[in-house]
């Protein structure tokens, strides 16, 4: 049904059999390097679920932090209030951020470009209202300090960077590698169908508001999951993380990096994080500097980093 | 009485939203541009406003005019040099997958701007909140019944619907009004007339990002004035654009006034803390209920 050939997955497991191996040894690079590979990874995937609706169904979402929000704090109350193992915990986070999904999913399907541009931005905005003011809940501002971390496993304890690592690695490979598999069914071919040419699709019989629909709750169950994550790492989560600013922040992550190619995201990224680090010295001048960023590529690269990198390895192999 | 004091503020502020909304709308109909550093471009009025006040000196209510006409000119630039070539791509777009990465790159166009022009205004003038003075914010105006208000309050929103119906002269009875109004309904068809409809962009780029800083010079001596004042206006800017219909001018007006109202109510009856809310929900209701806009006409 899915239409996914035992093939296409033998092909492109070998990519993250790779990723996987080149992976692996990071946290021999000692603790800080390990710490911004995982923010990196988990923004990562974040960003590549934003794909799915922005680059493959052509939806333009400028909400995703408060889905990514909703899966953190979802799974911290859980964990904290009612003790649920973070290991479920985030998964009921992952559903949780696919409800919301459907809020904002559902009443948007008649919209289009702009238009669902401009109300997932007044949906992001709500959701941080209400972690900002539902204080007997979620301590408003102030944030919740002290969330637990995941459980260990046997002798593994997960408060270590290196332990964390690795269960951040898995969840990565694993979704964007679930991500890819999607893009390549007949789901995925669907959605690009939708992106191309909404009528066109109509009329040729395919159920595109279902579609639509699947596209949203794809897209904030990923997000949701690596919102759980996050505040299980981090085990400090604030309603800074569900702001404008963030969405801004995960959407040009996905744009930057090359839309619509999944590892484009991925790549956005790496280079957006590592950028944040690097310019960390000239703190004044980082966002003059990052907002350049962005009109340049736009303007002489609208296909992304991505686009960037293919092109050097054509000119490389000429 | 506090319920007609909030009548009456939200009135004003609403007038505000109206000026600053109309500018938006017009780079949307006009130029299919939705700019998101709209909020911007009324910061930079403020910071400009301020600038020419401590320079030359004199009342910002009079020089709030000249730093509209500066940031316009700044509008101008950025018009062409970001925006023209998109432009012309867009005339050679074909296919709704198209003018989505057309609309796509436009949005982080206009991303970047603001992140880069809130830095500036960082380096520029610094973090702290600053307040443009102007002896007339102490004049305060009693009205009969215990309400009272200050001068400056009044004339922000005598100059706020001065500009509103100048504006809408402009466009219904000059001959620049009208050519901004036929490239709006169709730039190829316009073209064809004998209208320069890069001209036109310029023109009605100049407009909406001087109305913006226009609306930031006049609120600067009532509120404060810090480099993020406009990501806090812009979202509720597209409210007041999608409410009124996107593209429809009289449509965002009466918007500007209906968001201005609902917001002061609210925060009287709902408390303060969720003032902001009930912006966000209007628009919802209007998405969902009839998305070309209140007056309609909008694109959807």
């Amino acid at each position: 049904m899915l239409g996914i050939t035992k093939d296409v997955v033998t092909e492109i497991s070998k990519y993250y059999l790779i990723a996987l191996i080149l992976l692996i040894p990071v946290p021999l690079a000692g603790d800080y390097i390990t710490h911004v590979t995982i923010l990196v990874m988990l923004y990562a995937v974040t960003a590549a679920s934003l794909d799915i609706l922005v680059g493959y169904t052509g939806r333009l979402s400028l909400g995703h932090a408060a889905f990514f929000a909703v899966g953190a704090y979802t799974s911290t109350l859980l964990a904290m209030n009612w003790g649920v193992s973070p290991w479920i915990g985030i998964f009921i986070g992952g559903l949780m951020a696919s409800v919301f999904g459907l809020i904002l999913g559902v009443p948007s399907l008649k919209l289009r470009g702009p238009y669902l541009a401009i109300s997932s931005l007044g949906f992001g905005v709500i959701v941080w209202l209400m972690l900002i003011n539902l204080d007997w809940l979620t301590r408003g501002p102030l944030g919740i300090p002290g969330i637990p971390p995941l459980p260990r496993i046997g002798p593994i304890d997960f408060r270590s960077k290196v332990a964390f690592y690795y269960v951040a690695l898995a969840f990565t490979l694993i979704s964007i590698f679930l991500l890819h598999l999607l893009t390549k069914s007949r789901i995925g071919k669907i959605l690009m169908s939708i992106r191309e040419d909404e009528d066109a699709a109509l009329s040729v019989g395919v159920d595109v508001p279902l579609f639509k629909v699947y596209a949203f709750l794809i897209a904030t169950f990923f997000a949701g999951i690596s919102g759980g994550l996050y505040a299980h790492y981090l085990r400090y989560i604030s309603p800074e993380i569900s702001t404008l600013g963030e969405s801004i922040y995960i959407l040009s992550m996905t744009i930057i990096g090359g839309f619509g190619t999944l590892i484009g995201p991925v790549m956005g990224a790496a280079v957006l994080s590592l950028l944040q680090e690097l310019l960390r010295s000239y703190l004044e001048y980082r966002y003059l500097i990052y907002g350049m960023l962005i009109i340049l590529v736009m303007k002489f690269f609208p296909s992304g980093i991505y686009g960037i990198v293919q092109f050097i390895l054509r000119k490389v192999r000429e | 009485m506090e319920l007609l004091e909030q009548i009456l503020f939200g009135l004003m502020i609403g007038g505000i939203y109206g000026v600053i909304g109309v500018g938006l709308t017009m780079i949307f109909g006009v130029m299919r541009l939705s700019n998101f550093a709209h909020g911007e471009f009324y910061m930079l009025g403020a910071y400009f406003t301020y600038t020419f006040v401590t320079l030359i000196g004199g009342d910002p209510f009079i020089l709030a005019p000249l730093a509209a006409i500066a940031v316009g000119a700044v509008g101008i630039a950025i018009n062409k040099l970001l925006f023209k070539s998109l432009y012309e791509e867009l005339k050679e777009a074909k296919g709704a997958a198209a003018f989505y990465f057309q609309d796509l790159k436009f949005i982080m166009l206009t991303i970047g701007l603001s992140i880069l022009f809130v830095d500036l205004a960082l380096v520029l003038w610094g973090p702290i909140p600053i307040s443009i003075p102007s002896p007339l914010t102490k004049h305060i105006i009693k009205l009969p019944g215990g309400l009272s208000f200050s001068l400056a309050r009044l004339i922000a929103f005598v100059v706020a619907i001065a500009t509103l119906v100048g504006l809408y002269a402009f466009l219904k009875f000059t001959k620049t009004g009208r050519a901004i109004r036929a490239t709006a309904q169709n730039p190829s068809a316009a073209m064809l007339v004998g209208v320069n409809i890069y001209r036109i962009y310029d023109i009605t780029m100049f407009l909406s990002t001087g109305l913006a800083a226009l609306a930031g010079g006049i609120l600067g001596p009532i509120y404060n004035v810090y480099p993020t004042m406009g990501l806090d206006v812009v979202a509720k800017a597209f409210v007041v654009v999608i409410t009124g219909g996107m593209g429809n001018v009289i449509g965002s007006i009466l918007a500007g006034f209906l968001i201005g109202l609902a917001e002061s109510l609210g925060g009287l009856f709902l408390g303060t803390e969720y003032k902001q809310v009930v912006a966000f929900v209007i628009m919802i209701i209007v998405l969902w209920v009839r998305p070309e806009g209140i007056l309609g006409g909008g694109r959807k």
